[in-house]
């Protein structure tokens, strides 16, 4: 089952697509800020992180790369899921490895789901390619 | 002295010179008489012109200190330079200006700034490094050319400089170079307003968008999920209701968003090298199902799609067909609407035309206009078509990308043709940036 860590703040955003995951079947747990999501990786070890930027106590682009910059945590794909449709932010985050920028006010739940499979795929697949650097 | 007296001593020389007692003759009387007399008319000239002279004294003067308390009443500041250059006149306001960047830091507190006598190197030296002024006047004054400098910042204020040239035009056609004006306006309170009205904009839209959002992902979840459970025609009409106002609602504030950042520039433009034809693929099959549904044709000519590439950033171009497609959806009942292509040696033109309502000469002036749909007031808007924003944020992108975007020919109830030009790719603009993999519904992908 796959298992998706959603860190975001607002809890209109949080309940919305934890109750969308749920109903596709995915185990959710949610992050109300960048910390309590670090904090909560080990235990979890989510397949995929949603993660917004704009947070109190530690914001995305701080969990992100501090995530990034550990061995264990490294090559969980991350879906920067934001309103924050910033040219210099997105060239940030991507620089910084996350996987894919989802505009919250562009997209619906199911979308998100989409978008979510098609990124489990992409990095199965390359996990899979011999070439792919091991974890 | 008066005649009179003039006239005494006149007759006491007479006597003197003829002796004491000895009768003065006739013809010395009358002489006399004559010269008095004319002397009194000279005299009454002479005080004639010198109350003349008096007279437009006073109105020099008067006018001189029109002139000065004009200039002292403007708010906005005033220098005057001869041609050396050197200050010549400065107003009360221009005192201010440069007083108050002074008076903290080196000028004693007691200098009345009404009374300082401002030389042009300490004007030019304040001024520094944010604008050279003296090379300016001298520009100026070489050239006979105005210049301007909209946004000088000046210790915690904002300036607008201008400086004209002052030339005098004499009767016999000679221009005579006088020096130059300096006007000099605060501006500080407009930058701060524009900058909190942009802010408030882009900041009420962001947090708008968020329970929007919810409002939207939850009524489209009941909808794909609890579709069983809305037995009830009605609630479920309602629940899709909901759902399409806060679709609506979502477009409206990404227009005001979209306006505001293309306004203040804020939106960065990534060119790449593209062909119009695709773009213009993609907005027929996203737009395909709303005309089918209308039963209006949406027809891709072959012309677009042979078109040279241009260069431009590509999302958004594909904003301004959506757009422009979209709009003419809007108002087209039955027929067709039909995207061609065009080109010639600098620019690619997009033309986008219909067989729908079409716009009357008075009201096509309006469109391409901030919140204007064609022709309506405010009672009379049709809300459904959208905030009228649409055409002004494609002329903001088209403008911003090199290209023209216009109204080519409309006439009520026989449809209407707009048209777009961008300039053709060149080889020496570089194409595609990295990681620019958009997609319809936005989520970008890092390659």
């Amino acid at each position: 089952m796959v298992k998706i860590l959603l860190v975001e703040d607002d809890p209109l955003i949080y309940r919305m697509y934890q109750k969308a995951f749920t109903l596709e079947g995915f185990t959710t747990e949610v992050a109300v800020n960048g910390q309590e999501g670090l904090d909560k990786l080990e235990a979890f070890k989510p397949d995929i992180i949603l993660l917004d930027i704009m947070m109190p106590t530690m914001n995305g682009i701080e969990m992100l790369t501090k995530l990034k910059a550990e061995l264990k945590t490294k090559d969980i794909p991350v879906v920067i899921l934001t309103n924050v449709s910033d040219a210099g932010i997105t060239h940030e985050v991507f620089s910084k490895g996350a996987n894919m920028i989802i505009v919250k006010s562009e997209t619906e739940p199911d979308q998100v789901i989409g978008w979510i499979n098609s990124v489990l795929e992409k990095t199965k697949k390359s996990n899979e390619t011999p070439s792919a650097p091991e974890s | 002295m008066p005649p009179a007296n003039y006239h005494k001593l006149l007759a006491e020389q007479i006597q003197k010179a003829l002796g004491p007692g000895a009768h003065i003759p006739d013809d010395y009387q009358t002489l006399l008489q004559l010269i008095s007399k004319s002397y009194m008319a000279f005299d009454q000239d002479r005080q004639q012109a010198e109350a003349k002279v008096a007279l437009r004294t006073d109105q020099l003067i008067a006018s001189t200190s029109r002139a000065y308390s004009f200039l002292d009443s403007l708010n906005m500041g005033f220098i005057m330079c001869d041609v050396n250059p050197e200050v010549v006149l400065t107003n009360l306001s221009v005192k201010h200006m440069l007083a108050a960047k002074t008076s903290s830091a080196e000028q004693p507190e007691t200098t009345q700034p009404d009374d300082t006598e401002w030389k042009l190197d300490s004007i030019d030296k304040l001024l520094r490094p944010e604008v050279q002024l003296k090379e300016l006047i001298l520009e100026s004054l070489a050239t006979n050319k105005p210049f301007e400098r909209k946004e000088v910042n000046f210790g915690q204020r904002v300036l607008h400089l201008f400086i004209a040239p002052m030339v005098n035009e004499e009767k016999n056609g000679e221009k005579q170079q006088l020096g130059v004006v300096i006007l000099v306006e605060d501006i500080t309170e407009q930058k701060v307003l524009d900058r909190s009205k942009d802010e408030f904009l882009s900041i009420a839209s962001h947090e708008l968008r968020t329970p929007l959002t919810a409002i939207r992902g939850n009524a489209a979840m009941i909808k794909k999920y609890y579709a069983a459970s809305l037995v009830d025609k009605d609630m479920a009409e309602m629940i899709a209701d909901i759902h399409e106002s806060s679709v609506r609602l979502i477009s409206i504030v990404n227009d005001f968003l979209d306006a505001s950042a293309l306004e203040q520039g804020k939106i960065r433009m990534n060119p790449e090298v593209f062909q119009l034809g695709e773009v213009a693929s993609d907005v027929v099959r996203e737009l395909q199902h709303l005309c089918d549904a209308k039963g209006v044709k949406l027809i891709q000519d072959p012309s677009a799609a042979t078109v040279p590439s241009v260069t431009a950033d590509k999302q958004r171009i594909k904003q301004v067909i959506y757009n422009l497609v979209g709009n003419a959806t809007k108002f087209t009942e039955q027929g067709s609407i039909t995207i061609s292509g065009r080109s010639d040696e600098q620019y690619v033109y997009i033309v986008v035309s219909d067989t729908g309502r079409g716009m009357s000469a008075e009201s096509q002036h309006l469109l391409f206009r901030k919140f204007q749909q064609a022709g309506s007031s405010l009672l009379t808007r049709d809300t459904t078509k959208g905030t009228g924003l649409g055409l002004y944020i494609s002329k903001l992108i088209v403008e911003l990308s090199g290209g023209k975007i216009g109204l080519e020919h409309s006439e009520p109830g026989q449809g209407s043709v707009f048209s777009f030009s961008l300039p053709r790719a060149s080889s020496t603009i570089p194409t595609a940036p990295e990681n620019a993999e958009l997609t319809n519904s936005i989520p970008q992908l890092n390659p």
